[in-house]
């Protein structure tokens, strides 16, 4: 894998956000923390869609800029038809990594997702008066298993 | 010593990258720690260094600047993105070094090195166990009937061997794993109706909880002698509901599905068990079987290692004397080898000449033993020499030793057989070429599946 591909540089990002989060968060720095447990989530979950999906980063247009974001091309026409940005993302979204024999296991780690149905990347520009302690530890829970998936699959190749 | 080959001018290729990635964690090892080879689904290792408890002695800690560079020189494109790891860097570590999977290296059990193989299929080759008895002590005796290359007559010899056993007074079931060529079931079923439902409708239900109240037992049509044993049979595809098609196919495509705590093999486990329950809940007699014959599907194929690794105390292999058999089975056995689980796997294999012809002095069977032999020898113990082959605990059984793994249970050819249609003739058993071919097989396979796995009587 090149060391400047897209997938390297998200499974870098995926680790080093959640070091960081934790660390906010041990020192009650809640909203901050609460930010990057869901770049931390999205950078890993972003990170295995481009190992063991179509997703791709290529030029949308043949040379064109590589995209910057993850997209899924439609068969068809050629053009993204789903592009991966920030959580929360549904069910669906996620969908194409659960495929083959370990679908079902992967449905219900995936499953947690559901705790950034209220998070957006836009909250770091808010005051950070609505962030609540339950809320930041439910999503810290969820980034810690996925952190690991991901570093998993990254040793063995495939996904638990 | 893991001997590992100098690397070469050209490309390392996958095989070679295992013996170097060995002898490089042997090195570590040597350093004062534990170190967990991990090979990818490609391929590819992973060095994890155990620091968890304490930090890594002086002659290792610098070891990525030591050791990084020569192993993603040594093994080329199977070292992987990050070939050399820390345990105590990583979230995953516990999982990885605590997994069921992870096995000493078996050319050296004792060292330091342990393996843990990621593969895409067919990993179940590498998890032998035996049945337990049941909760009461009483066994059932699970057999699994296997052939590397199809067409050998398994599925007719575990006909004949079901009835033979039911005329014994057994209650035997045997269960059609074959399900990506479904047969058995028919030909054990002697013109009974199936079942509307089959084994692969268990394993489609209960993914979603809803096997309860299936049909996937009948008793055969088939009266056994005596009056006492009893024959059943689950078919892998059932007779279906009218006016609902059966999908047979879209069912299969969903079989292999591992499920949240349960993976294929606790699943066709489960299904087993599932069939031998409805024996007992459907019989007249109450009477759980207490010998099951599991057919196999053939070829290295996942449910051909569920039923030979952990379903069966014993199994049975097919196989006709030529090139590709013992091509098939010696890659096989290499497997169970390179996996450590020779032992585990070797006491309860036993060979069957199938389809033997007629030669002068038994030349074809002497011939059969040979290869047979020079197989198995790969999972057998080496005994040093000099030593007393006798007096040692080694598990090195001899070229002439009949109760050997290696020693061929003969089934005769017999022309007559190949025009037999043993769902309509009445009888077929009795017909003398039958009897003439299944003389052998039939007392000795009786004798090897009733006996208790594991002992001096076992399967060997």
């Amino acid at each position: 894998m090149p060391v400047n591909s897209e997938q390297h540089h998200f499974a870098h990002a995926a680790t080093r956000h959640y070091e960081d989060a934790v660390f906010l968060m041990d020192a009650a720095r809640l909203p901050n923390a609460d930010h990057h447990f869901g770049v931390a989530v999205e950078c890993a979950l972003k990170s295995l869609l481009l190992r063991f999906t179509a997703v791709t980063m290529d030029p949308v247009k043949p040379g064109g800029d590589r995209s910057k974001m993850p997209y899924l091309r439609d068969p068809k026409t050629g053009k993204p038809a789903h592009k991966y940005g920030h959580l929360p993302w549904v069910a669906t979204d996620v969908a194409l990594l659960t495929h083959g024999r370990t679908a079902s296991p992967l449905t219900t780690a995936l499953g947690g997702l559901s705790a950034f149905a209220a998070w957006s990347v836009e909250h770091r520009y808010l005051d950070g008066s609505e962030v609540v302690e339950g809320d930041v530890g439910r999503r810290r829970t969820v980034a810690e298993k996925l952190i690991a998936l991901h570093e998993q699959a990254l040793i063995t190749g495939r996904l638990p | 010593m893991t001997d590992a080959p100098e690397p070469a001018g050209g490309p390392v290729r996958f095989a070679e990258a295992r013996p170097r990635a060995l002898a490089l964690a042997h090195e570590l090892a040597a350093g004062g720690t534990d170190v967990l080879a991990v090979r990818d689904v490609l391929g590819r290792f992973t060095l994890l260094v155990d620091d968890r408890t304490q930090p890594l002695p002086p002659p290792l800690e610098s070891l990525e600047d030591d050791y990084g560079p020569r192993l993603a020189r040594d093994l080329g494109p199977y070292a992987s993105d990050r070939p050399l790891l820390r345990a105590s860097g990583l979230f995953s570590a516990d999982t990885l070094l605590g997994s069921e999977r992870a096995v000493p290296d078996p050319q050296r059990p004792t060292g330091r090195v342990r393996i843990l193989d990621n593969t895409v299929v067919g990993e179940d080759w590498a998890q032998v166990s035996t049945p337990a008895p049941e909760a009461d002590g009483s066994r059932t005796h699970r057999t699994a009937l296997y052939g590397f290359k199809g067409g050998v007559g398994r599925s007719t010899a575990t006909a004949v061997l079901a009835r033979h056993l039911a005329d014994q007074g057994h209650v035997v079931l045997v269960v059609d794993l074959d399900l990506e060529s479904p047969g058995v079931g028919t030909l054990v079923a002697a013109g009974a109706d199936l079942p509307p439902h089959g084994v692969i409708d268990h394993l489609v239900e209960s993914a979603v909880g809803n096997a309860e109240g299936l049909d996937h037992v009948i008793r055969s049509g088939y009266t056994p002698r005596g009056g006492r044993g009893e024959l059943w049979v689950a078919p892998a595809r059932g007779r279906g509901t009218p006016g609902v098609p059966y999908a047979y196919v879209d069912k299969l495509n969903r079989t292999y599905a591992d499920v949240p705590g349960a993976d294929f093999a606790d699943r066709l486990e489960q299904a087993v068990r599932a069939c031998e329950d409805a024996v007992a809940r459907d019989g007249d007699s109450g009477r759980r079987p207490d010998i099951v014959l599991l057919d196999s599907r053939a070829g290295i194929h996942d449910i051909a290692a569920v039923a030979i690794s952990r379903l069966c105390d014993l199994a049975l292999l097919f196989g006709t004397d030529n090139a590709q058999t013992w091509e098939g089975y010696g890659d096989l056995f290499a497997a169970w080898l390179s996996s450590g689980q020779a032992p585990a796997v070797r006491e309860k294999l036993r060979m069957v000449a199938s389809m033997v012809p007629d030669s002068p002095e038994g030349a074809y069977l002497q011939s059969f033993r040979e290869h047979a032999w020079e197989c198995f020898a790969q999972l057998y113990d080496d005994v040093p020499a000099g030593s007393d082959e006798y007096g040692s605990d080694a598990f090195s059984p001899s070229l002439e030793d009949e109760a050997a793994p290696h020693h061929p249970v003969p089934i005769l050819f017999e022309p007559g057989l190949v025009g037999l249609d043993l769902v309509t003739a009445p009888g077929w058993q009795d017909r003398a070429f039958v009897q003439a071919a299944y003389r052998d097989f039939l007392p000795t396979a009786t004798l090897l599946i009733t006996a208790d796995p594991q002992t001096s009587e076992g399967p060997r």
